[in-house]
């Protein structure tokens, strides 16, 4: 509120002018009499009006009451009110799925004891029972929202798993733990030939698979395995347990892919024949699949192959090793699926060679390419094309399907405690005010009103 | 004298030659001169006969003549050639109050009695002064009014009781006053009357007078007195004081009539010829 304001102050300035106006109008007039012999007897029955001669009549009051009001909405005044309590926002790094994390009571009570008495209000990834959700992501990210969703606050606490630089300018930073967590799993890598489990140092347990060397460095631990023939078990210091299935892929052989180096592809795959098949090869029923010698006969000599290059089918593919026109064969033009090799002869488009259905899960060769092609040259297409109609290459294909819970991050497996940094600054929160501007404003024009309609009713009434 | 001249200005003059032709047709029709209560028939002489002619107040034919000589003749009067009059104006310094001044209104109707007098061949004086008589010397008269301006310290008591003091009592007396004198200042009067005067009391009160303005708060000055007195003229008090002014004037009508006088009021704003037309010539309470 300042009634030095430039609009104050002129309001202001007018309340005397106004008042010297209302003063003089106000002065009695001056009546001459030849003789008061009559006045005396009247004022002998009326008392005379003494009090009544400098009267300031409602319009004068109502005018004044609206210049000072219009004044001090001009001068804008706040109504303070209480302090709100501090707000300390606390971060807290997310270590295990919640319900699983074992130290956030203990972060709780750390955080009130830092907080001293100020209200808290927790934030972490994906959100706990009384904490507010933010984003799961990098810590640089997750820091970054939760600086933004804790501008009020007037300081903050961070939990984290690992000091961290970056987050030393948003606030106090404290261990996230009091002491490491005992062979915390975070990484299975499970391949046919292999088994590496990583995690914090202390116990972990596998069954099925035959140790092969182990490491720890910086307090990580690195197991390597030979895995069995049947499903491994991971259990980490926590007890926490990983059950990892064996996944094979099921192969049926239709009666086109029955060649030699049908065979050895199949070898390659380390697929089986047995039950319900993933995967037909060279059937003329069935999908997902991959079909040959599905076109029909067609003169493609001197035909030139066009394809698009960027195609999941040709990834890492060496065409030089390949032939799609060998077998004289195109495929019926249909409208339905997608040409990826087609045949031309002088700029002339024959026809499709390969062609990825609408659905994605059927591959069709006009020929056999795989027949006659380079072992490695056939395999990589095959791997490719198997990639086409399931998604995922066989190569790539995981040996195991991992059943549990859900692994820690590699910050959170290796949590350590660490010396606090910063310190917790409490900002003195502005006091909640309440604008009375708006009021008084308000109310300035409902008495400038009430002056307007008083001036009106004495005009109407003079005397 | 820029007062004087206005009051007793050319206009004033041919209006009061006007007014003394229309008193004459008043007088032809009444058969005798100015009608005023009290006054007795005796004032006039019968002066002679003329024949009829058409337009002639029948009830003047004498009808003794017709008898004797079978023609229609019509009797003629004449005033009294002793009519004197005294004109006394109220010269306190509350006649000075009004818009317009009541003392010019007053000095006004003063010199139209006063030239109406001279007109019949009477003869006028102010109280206290000789005599003027003659329509050639009513200049003079009006050299007196101009004198007769409101004047500090006097009062309309003190002259009526000079002129009691006199040894001669005035025959005929106008006052011209605004009345707003105690009633015991009237005594004077009523011991003329017993002297045998006869007393017309003209009243001029002023407009401001009869209705004072809702002026709200106002500081009223009496110039007799020179005071002031704080008052709230609003409606309520204003109709105090019309019920005060009505309540003195019913005195003075009430003194007026015990005593024979003969009382007008009027508004001093209003024309001299209606005045003497009317209130005077017709009679008042």
């Amino acid at each position: 509120m300042n009634l030095l304001s430039p609009a104050a102050l002129s309001l202001l300035a007018a309340v005397p002018v106004l008042l010297w106006l209302a003063l003089r109008r106000a002065r009695p007039v001056v009546l001459a009499a030849g003789t008061l012999l009559i006045w005396r007897r009247v004022a002998a029955r009326a008392p005379a009006p003494a009090a009544r001669r400098h009267r300031l009549d409602l319009l004068l009051w109502l005018a004044l009451a609206a210049l000072a009001v219009g004044a001090l909405a001009s001068a804008r005044p706040v109504l303070p009110g209480a302090a709100p309590a501090p707000v300390v926002a606390v971060y807290v790094e997310r270590l295990l799925p919640s319900g699983e994390d074992p130290q956030l009571p203990q972060v709780r009570s750390s955080a009130e004891r830092e907080g001293g008495g100020a209200a808290l209000e927790f934030f972490t990834a994906g959100g706990a029972e009384g904490m507010t959700a933010l984003n799961p992501g990098t810590l640089a990210a997750e820091l970054a929202q939760f600086e933004a969703a804790s501008r009020h606050a007037s300081a903050r606490l961070l939990f984290l798993a690992t000091p961290e630089p970056a987050a030393a300018r948003l606030g106090r930073v404290l261990p996230r733990l009091p002491k490491p967590l005992p062979g915390c799993v975070f990484n299975i890598e499970a391949g046919r030939e292999r088994l590496v489990v990583r995690s914090s140092a202390g116990p972990v347990t596998v069954s099925g698979a035959v140790p092969a060397g182990s490491s720890v460095r910086n307090g990580e631990a690195v197991l390597e395995f030979t895995p069995g023939a049947g499903d491994i078990s991971v259990r980490d210091g926590l007890g926490r347990e990983y059950i990892l299935s064996r996944r094979e892929l099921r192969v049926g052989l239709g009666p086109d892919w029955s060649g030699a180096n049908h065979k050895a592809l199949f070898a390659a795959l380390q697929a089986t024949g047995d039950g319900l098949p993933d995967l037909w090869l060279g059937a003329r029923e069935g999908t997902p699949a991959v079909r040959v010698n599905a076109g029909e006969v067609a003169d493609l000599s001197g035909a030139e192959t066009s394809f698009d290059s960027r195609h999941p089918l040709f990834a890492e593919l060496p065409l030089a090793g390949l032939d799609f026109v060998a077998d004289n064969r195109l495929l019926p033009a249909d409208s339905s699926v997608q040409p990826v090799v087609t045949a031309s002869r002088r700029g002339e488009v024959l026809g499709a060679l390969v062609t990825v259905s609408a659905d994605g899960r059927v591959v069709r060769f006009a020929g056999d390419p795989f027949a006659r092609a380079p072992v490695t040259a056939g395999a990589l297409l095959l791997d490719n094309a198997i990639g086409v109609v399931m998604g995922v290459r066989p190569s790539r294909r995981p040996a195991y399907e991992t059943n549990g819970p859900v692994l820690p991050s590699r910050r959170a497996a290796l949590a350590v405690p660490f010396e606090p940094t910063g310190a917790l600054e409490l900002r003195a929160a502005p006091p909640a005010v309440t604008e009375l501007a708006p009021l008084a404003a308000v109310l300035a024009a409902l008495l400038a009103l009430g002056a307007a309609l008083a001036s009106a009713g004495s005009v109407r009434n003079p005397g | 004298m820029a007062d004087s001249e206005d009051i007793f200005g050319a206009d004033f003059l041919r209006r009061l030659q006007a007014l003394e032709a229309a008193l004459l047709r008043l007088r032809g029709s009444a058969g005798e001169g100015v009608a005023r209560r009290g006054r007795s028939q005796g004032n006039a002489d019968f002066r002679g006969n003329r024949p009829y002619a058409q337009g002639d107040d029948i009830r003047r034919l004498d009808w003794n003549a017709y008898g004797r000589l079978g023609r229609l003749y019509l009797r003629e009067f004449e005033r009294e050639r002793t009519e004197h009059v005294t004109l006394l104006v109220d010269q306190s310094l509350s006649m000075a109050a009004g818009e317009p001044p009541k003392h010019a209104a007053a000095r006004r109707l003063a010199a139209a009695i006063g030239y109406l007098a001279l007109a019949g061949g009477g003869s006028a004086a102010l109280a206290g002064q000789p005599a003027i008589e003659g329509q050639a010397r009513f200049p003079r008269l009006l050299d007196a009014l101009r004198a007769a301006s409101p004047l500090s310290g006097a009062s309309l008591g003190s002259a009526l009781a000079a002129l009691a003091a006199l040894r001669r009592a005035p025959s005929d007396l106008f006052v011209i006053s605004d009345g707003l004198e105690p009633a015991e200042a009237f005594a004077p009067l009523a011991e003329l009357t017993g002297r045998r005067t006869q007393v017309t009391l003209a009243l001029l009160l002023a407009p401001q007078e009869f209705s004072p303005p809702l002026a709200g708060p106002v500081l009223v000055t009496g110039a007799e007195e020179n005071e002031t007195l704080p008052l709230n003229l609003d409606a309520d008090l204003v109709a105090a004081y019309r019920q005060e002014l009505d309540r003195h004037l019913a005195d003075l009508a009430l003194l007026a009539r015990r005593n024979g006088w003969t009382l007008a009021v009027a508004d001093s704003a209003a024309d001299v010829s209606s005045l003497l037309l009317g209130e005077l010539a017709l009679g008042a309470p």
